[in-house]
């Protein structure tokens, strides 16, 4: 992955639990990497090494770890300079989610090594849509939970968010029931 | 060559070119993409290209017939009424006598889009300016993050120069306290031994003063007696001569005593044994008196004194070492006292140091003997010098020269360091010389010097005031 996500997941601890509580998480990873660069390529194991350690230094379940990420994601990415991509994509949530996959793929053309998650809308009703989610990676599934929250509070929607197919359980993809209103 | 026979629909052309401009040869706009119609100030259908658009490549009128022929060049038109410009290319269609401008918005930052109205949906799904755009967007970010990092590196940098300087700063300190402290233990360890040295001369002054005092006594009561001794035994041999005069023939009993004793003899040999007596007496005397002005016990303050008197002294206790042997062709001395004054110094000390000069003079030569005799005979024999003068009214001056082997330069310098020897181990010390610095200089005032080279003699020039100062106590 690249690094502007370990590089947000170091911002989310620092800024949620301190500087000392990331000091901890690195050393349990057995990382000694001190900055990541946005657009260097970083070992997938890498991450995943620093969410389990994350998880056992904050005691929280890597599924709660990934979901707080999901959420910090949405803004992380627009404070480092994003945020007009992100408005150009939609007006709304489920505006912006239709466009998600398209903005999925042009982060993929310009990061070629990312190999990005897809996404699909269907059923998009004034209130509801089912969102289907496409990954090799596994373990990645409740980040999507928290980016549906995180956007949500972008466009000051209320975000109700059911799984409704789990690659866990033998589908080729996770689906998710997204019901929203505007507040 | 393939056959093109099918054309999309207008309404999915519509939605491939939303910015789109199809004019007539009289630049009549007959058709505007949507999106290009919604940004746009003014409505642009069926007014004239050049009201709205001018352009700004290439470099060519808003002409119908100029531009048709410009097929296949970029085109920008620069909207009149905003910031807004169009990249494309114009597509002369002879069906309807007008020309195609297919293109897109053109802006070079996202940030752009606002002010126009447009947003990433806007642009056709195949248009390649929004992944430009985000490939934009990206470069900045990166940009930020390099710029970042440049920083952060660059703070790195100077707080690491500023611990290497600190580290430099530290290592100096700490070499120069540790020159210093072993400069410290050179000094403290040279006191000491000077002190031990120091102690041991006067210990041994005291032991030959003793000695000496001791002696002394004795001595000048049989050297005063062996005076008398004489003239008693000269009386009664004159009287031994009387009789013999007047009793021509004595006794058997006399005369076989004056057989068995061998009476000539007696009274030869007794006068002989006599002088002889007077001698050594004289020699003993001589002795005592050159121990006791060496030592000069008696005399720890600053006094004037007779410095030939006291390299005399010197001399006579070397005698031993410098007179021939039958293993040891002797050493002559050459003496050359000029007149001087008395002069104000610790006389025992002084001494010290005509022992120290006179000694290694005495070793130099002694070493020189052994390596050239037997194998050649020395046309010059081994000779000290010693030269007294006055350089001026306050200052006199002592020459010991030796026609030795000499010194090397390198040795000179470090001539008067605590413990350096040339001496085998167990010979030297190392330290009558830097004791003799030290004397001359510190407790007297005065210079000592070196004057040699290899093959030509060594010459130590010792310089001292006629009188010292009050400070410089004992």
């Amino acid at each position: 992955m690249y690094g502007l996500v370990n590089k947000a997941l170091k911002d989310m601890v620092c800024t949620r639990f301190g500087e000392e509580s990331w000091q901890m998480v690195q050393q349990q990873a057995e990382i000694d990497i001190e900055t990541f660069v946005n657009v260097e390529s970083y070992p997938d194991d890498l991450t995943h090494r620093l969410v389990r350690a994350a998880s056992q230094v904050l005691n929280l379940s890597s599924s709660e770890i990934m979901q707080a990420f999901g959420e910090y994601w949405v803004q992380y990415t627009a404070s480092e300079g994003f945020a007009e991509i992100i408005d150009m994509c939609g007006d709304n949530l489920p505006e912006f989610l239709e466009n998600l996959d398209n903005l999925h793929a042009r982060v993929g053309v310009v990061f070629p090594k990312l190999q990005p998650p897809s996404f699909e809308c269907t059923d998009v009703k004034e209130e509801t849509l089912n969102l289907h989610y496409y990954s090799h990676r596994q373990g990645l599934t409740p980040m999507v939970f928290g980016l549906i929250q995180g956007l949500g509070k972008r466009f000051n929607t209320k975000v109700n968010v059911t799984q409704t197919k789990s690659r866990e359980e033998g589908n080729d993809h996770d689906e998710f029931s997204v019901r929203y209103r505007q507040n | 060559m393939i056959s093109h026979h099918l054309s999309l629909p207008p309404q999915w052309f519509a939605q491939a070119f939303p910015f789109h401009i199809v004019f007539n040869r009289n630049r009549e706009i007959m058709q505007v993409g949507e999106v290009l119609q919604r940004i746009s100030p003014k409505p642009l259908l069926g007014s004239q290209l050049e009201q709205h658009f001018r352009i700004s490549r290439p470099s060519i009128p808003v002409d119908f017939d100029i531009i048709q022929k410009r097929s296949r060049s970029i085109f920008l038109l620069e909207s009149l009424e905003g910031k807004m410009q169009l990249k494309g290319q114009m597509m002369y269609v002879d069906d309807h006598d007008a020309i195609f401008f297919l293109c897109s918005l053109w802006v070079t930052n996202v940030s752009d889009l606002t002010p126009i109205g447009v947003k990433l949906k806007d642009f056709a799904i195949h248009d390649p300016i929004a992944d430009f755009l985000f490939l934009l967007q990206v470069r900045d970010t990166a940009l930020t993050d390099a710029q970042n990092l440049t920083t952060n590196l660059t703070q790195k940098q100077s707080q690491l120069q500023n611990v290497l300087a600190l580290k430099e700063e530290i290592a100096q300190t700490a070499r120069a306290q540790a020159q210093q402290l072993e400069q410290t233990l050179r000094e403290l360890q040279a006191t000491q031994v000077q002190l031990v040295q120091s102690e041991k001369m006067s210990s041994l002054g005291q032991l030959v003063a003793g000695v000496a005092h001791e002696i002394n006594n004795p001595i000048n009561f049989i050297h005063g007696n062996i005076i008398h001794a004489t003239e008693y035994t000269q009386e009664i041999l004159h009287l031994l001569e009387l009789y013999q005069q007047h009793y021509p023939t004595p006794v058997t009993e006399i005369q076989a005593e004056i057989e068995a004793i061998d009476l000539d003899f007696v009274k030869d040999d007794l006068v002989k044994l006599l002088k002889s007596m007077r001698v050594g007496t004289d020699r003993i005397r001589e002795i005592v008196k050159s121990l006791r002005s060496f030592s000069r016990l008696d005399e720890a303050e600053v006094k004037g004194v007779d410095i030939h008197e006291g390299i005399d002294s010197t001399l006579m206790i070397l005698h031993n070492r410098l007179k021939a042997k039958p293993d040891h062709p002797g050493i002559q001395v050459v003496k050359e006292f000029g007149t001087l004054p008395l002069v104000e110094c610790y006389p025992g000390q002084l001494n010290q140091v005509f022992m120290n000069l006179i000694s290694n003079a005495i070793d130099a030569l002694d070493e020189q003997d052994e390596l050239i005799r037997p194998k050649i005979t020395r046309a010059k024999p081994s000779q000290i010098r010693i030269q007294t003068r006055v350089v001026n009214s306050d200052w006199i001056a002592i020459h010991i020269a030796d026609n030795g082997p000499g010194i090397s330069k390198e040795v000179q310098s470090r001539l008067f360091d605590p413990f350096f020897t040339t001496k085998p181990v167990g010979k030297g010390t190392g330290l009558g010389l830097s004791i003799s610095h030290q004397i001359v200089v510190e407790r007297h005032g005065g210079t000592i010097r070196c004057d040699s080279s290899p093959g030509e003699g060594t010459e130590f020039i010792i310089e001292i005031p006629v009188q010292q100062r009050r400070q410089r106590a004992a």
